[in-house]
């Protein structure tokens, strides 16, 4: 056990896959470093260093740089996998998933179904999603809840570095498709993270802080900013549960709806833009399969339907804050008692 | 009228990661005369409910803390008051004590980390030393976690064992920060690197507090070595041959998620709502690690589904250590009627309405047993 950075968690979960399993393999723009960049290729390990390294380990038979061209490396590690690779693909930002649509949603997602089971794709897809660098509209948005349309694939939004290593080895070790969303402000994050491998079941929700007053579900790096409204609201009288749910498909829904039960009252913290969105998901599912708990309004805390803002000021507007989830969660407790 | 006739009630710290705690309730009213060691309050952590004891004898002059309040580390929780005493001299006694405390800030709570030893080449085993100031005798106390526990398994009960004695705890091989290497899985093994353990800490002889699986080992060890052991205290296991519930590891080696890993866990108590979510998610933490569960697998084949299972139950009473053996009534995983026959050299303890964890349910009881045994041999 030592402090390991979400940046590292990651890199130490593909290294510990690829030295356990010779068919897991890396595909990818910059994943060795930028093949005819010159210099030394092992140098960059892709544009946020999560790669760095496992060249010189593997060689560039297993760390595969590739052109700059979505579908054409996509298609590859589908071809890949369904002829018995384990392909690590990275597709550096989650935006850039309109070149390849087809090749994820339409040939991954579905191959195994349509061919009766005959065939598996064991792909795992790393993606960078979330604002926050001001890198604008292209390279900011959080698409998981695009992913998680699909049936066929599964989805994992890691909030820590110990979630990071155990769910990206699940990840790996799955055969379906897997989309793996690791939020690019969350890698300088450090925690306490097993040096052993480990394996974390997808479908199963953390449940990060028990308070009983309210629910917030909370999803990737939001679930720092709902730890920090819950300190906000304990200091007035407010205790917060928060539910991290880890993986959007599957969702860990029976964790959600046994915390709702007991609170009455459900508060959703997503990055993703408010409509057809993991917080609109959430909330009709317990406005099904819980309505008889709650006692107010479910609050979803969300961005407006806009484009993400490159401007530094705007961009911080965009991005939910404590404040907010702290006057949501003010609001289910008025009218609870009211 | 001189202050130390008042003594402080503070909250105290059960456990490394312990910061604050939370006031459940007072055990005893405002005026009631009280022994050392009457319970007078319950206070809940992260990782359980426990009771605190009057830490002198006296009357219960001021609750300062009220149910339900979260407070920190060494925080004024009441006052006793010893002797004649005026209100003034009480107000002035919890005014004066606000006025200094200082609570802890944020990682200050936090004890030094394990530390690491490599035994047997390379064996590497995670352990802590906890030296007590005025050490009773120059013999150290180990403390032996059992099957799928760690080392903070014993944290309700080093406060109170390390007051007057050295403590070592230690992760076995294959649990906590351990490495996850246990060969065989046998009892003479493990009990082998517990030998070494000493060896390397430079520790000839030592008092063994051990429980299920670490009890187990101590009695192994004892037989052994006996030049190692200074004395025995089992707790709910006893040696090899040990009867265990099969269904019991069975359902705790497949658990790999929290609902039905913390069904398995209650069992453990004879009050299942002792098994707290965090309690449960540590040790989740600790059974995902590959590794770890292929060792929990190795040691459960060996020790509960294979030939150690099927030995006789050793023969306590060839042992040259004094010996003692403290057992929870409801224990549900080592049941309670195997103690039928045990040697009369024995001083043995069954103790009501607790389960197999009976150091964390009756951690009071225990931790006077422990120290009686020590003091003044069985």
């Amino acid at each position: 056990m030592s402090k390991k950075t979400y940046r590292q968690a990651v890199n130490e979960a593909i290294l510990q896959e690829m030295r356990r399993d010779s068919s897991v393999i890396l595909i990818g723009e910059d994943v060795a470093g930028g093949a005819g960049g010159g210099g030394e290729d092992d140098a960059w390990g892709g544009p946020m260093a999560v790669t760095k390294g496992l060249l010189g380990e593997f060689g560039a038979n297993r760390v595969i740089d590739t052109p700059i061209s979505e579908a054409g490396y996509m298609g590859m590690a589908i071809g890949a996998a369904a002829s018995g690779q384990r392909p690590v693909a990275d597709l550096m930002f989650n935006d850039f998933v309109g070149v390849c649509f087809d090749q994820v949603v339409n040939q991954a997602a579905k191959y195994r179904y349509m061919y009766g089971g005959q065939d598996k794709i064991p792909l795992t897809i790393r993606t960078m999603i979330g604002a926050g660098l001001s890198i604008s509209a292209q390279h900011s948005q959080c698409l998981y809840p695009v992913f998680s349309y699909f049936a066929g694939l599964k989805v994992v939004v890691p909030s820590g570095p110990y979630d990071a290593k155990g769910l990206l080895a699940s990840a790996i070790r799955d055969d379906d498709p897997v989309i793996f969303c690791e939020h690019k402000l969350l890698y300088e994050m450090v925690e306490e993270v097993p040096d052993e491998p480990y394996l974390i079941p997808f479908g199963e929700a953390n449940f990060v802080r028990e308070g009983g007053d309210v629910t917030i579900v909370a999803l990737s790096r939001m679930v720092h900013i709902a730890l920090e409204a819950a300190k906000i609201l304990a200091k007035e009288g407010i205790e917060c549960d928060i539910i991290d749910p880890r993986t959007t498909t599957p969702l860990d829904v029976e964790t959600i709806l046994e915390s709702v039960e007991e609170t009455g009252r459900l508060v959703i913290v997503d990055e993703a833009g408010p409509r057809c969105g993991m917080a609109s998901d959430i909330a009709s599912v317990v406005a099904e399969e819980g309505f008889s708990s709650l006692e107010a309004p479910i609050i979803k805390v969300t961005p407006p339907h806009v484009p993400i803002p490159a401007a530094p000021n705007l961009e911080s507007l965009y991005i939910p804050n404590a404040g907010r989830v702290v006057a949501a969660a003010r609001k289910v407790m008025a009218k609870a008692q009211g | 009228m001189s202050e130390n006739t008042l003594v402080g009630i503070t909250m105290p710290k059960w456990g490394m990661a312990m910061a604050s705690g939370k006031i459940v309730g007072w055990l005893a009213d405002p005026g009631a005369a009280l022994e050392k060691g009457d319970e007078i309050l319950e206070i809940e952590t992260e990782k359980t409910v426990n009771v605190l004891e009057a830490a002198a004898a006296g009357t219960l002059a001021r609750l300062v803390a009220a149910p339900g309040d979260e407070l920190p580390v060494g925080s004024l929780l009441g006052v006793i008051a010893r002797g004649d005493t005026c209100e003034a001299a009480i107000d002035g006694f919890i005014a004066d004590f606000q006025a200094s405390f200082v609570p802890p800030q944020e990682g200050e709570a936090a004890d030094e980390e394990p530390r690491q030893i490599t035994i047997d080449g390379d064996i590497t085993l995670s352990w802590r030393h906890f030296p007590a100031e005025n050490p009773a005798d120059d013999t150290p106390v180990i403390l032996i976690h059992g099957f799928g526990g760690a080392q903070n398994s014993w944290v309700l009960n080093i406060p109170r064992l390390g007051e007057r004695r050295d403590l070592y705890t230690l992760d076995l091989p294959g649990h906590g920060g351990s490495s996850k290497e246990v060969g065989d899985g046998r009892l003479a093994g493990l009990a082998g690197n517990l030998s070494a353990f000493m060896a390397a800490l430079s520790l000839p002889r030592a008092h063994l507090v051990g429980h299920s699986l670490g009890a187990s080992l101590a009695a192994t060890l004892a037989a052994r070595t006996p030049e190692q052991v200074a004395s025995l205290t089992l707790i709910s296991g006893l040696g090899a041959g040990t009867r265990v519930n099969r269904a019991y590891v069975e359902a705790f080696l497949a658990a790999e998620r929290r609902k039905p890993l913390k069904a398995c866990m209650q069992q453990l108590f004879a009050n299942p709502a002792l098994v707290t979510r965090a309690m449960v998610e540590e040790v989740l933490k600790a059974k995902r690690i590959e590794w770890a569960q292929d060792a929990l697998q190795a040691i459960a084949a060996a020790a509960v589904f294979g030939p150690e299972a099927a030995s006789p139950a050793q023969d306590l009473t060839q042992l040259a250590a004094p010996l003692q053996i403290i057992w929870g009534r409801e224990d549900r995983i080592a049941p309670a009627d195997q103690l039928a026959g045990l040697p009369a050299t024995a001083k043995c303890s069954l103790i009501d309405d607790a389960g197999h964890m009976v150091h964390m349910e009756a951690a009071t009881r225990v931790n006077d047993l422990i120290c009686d045994f020590l003091d003044r041999g069985p």
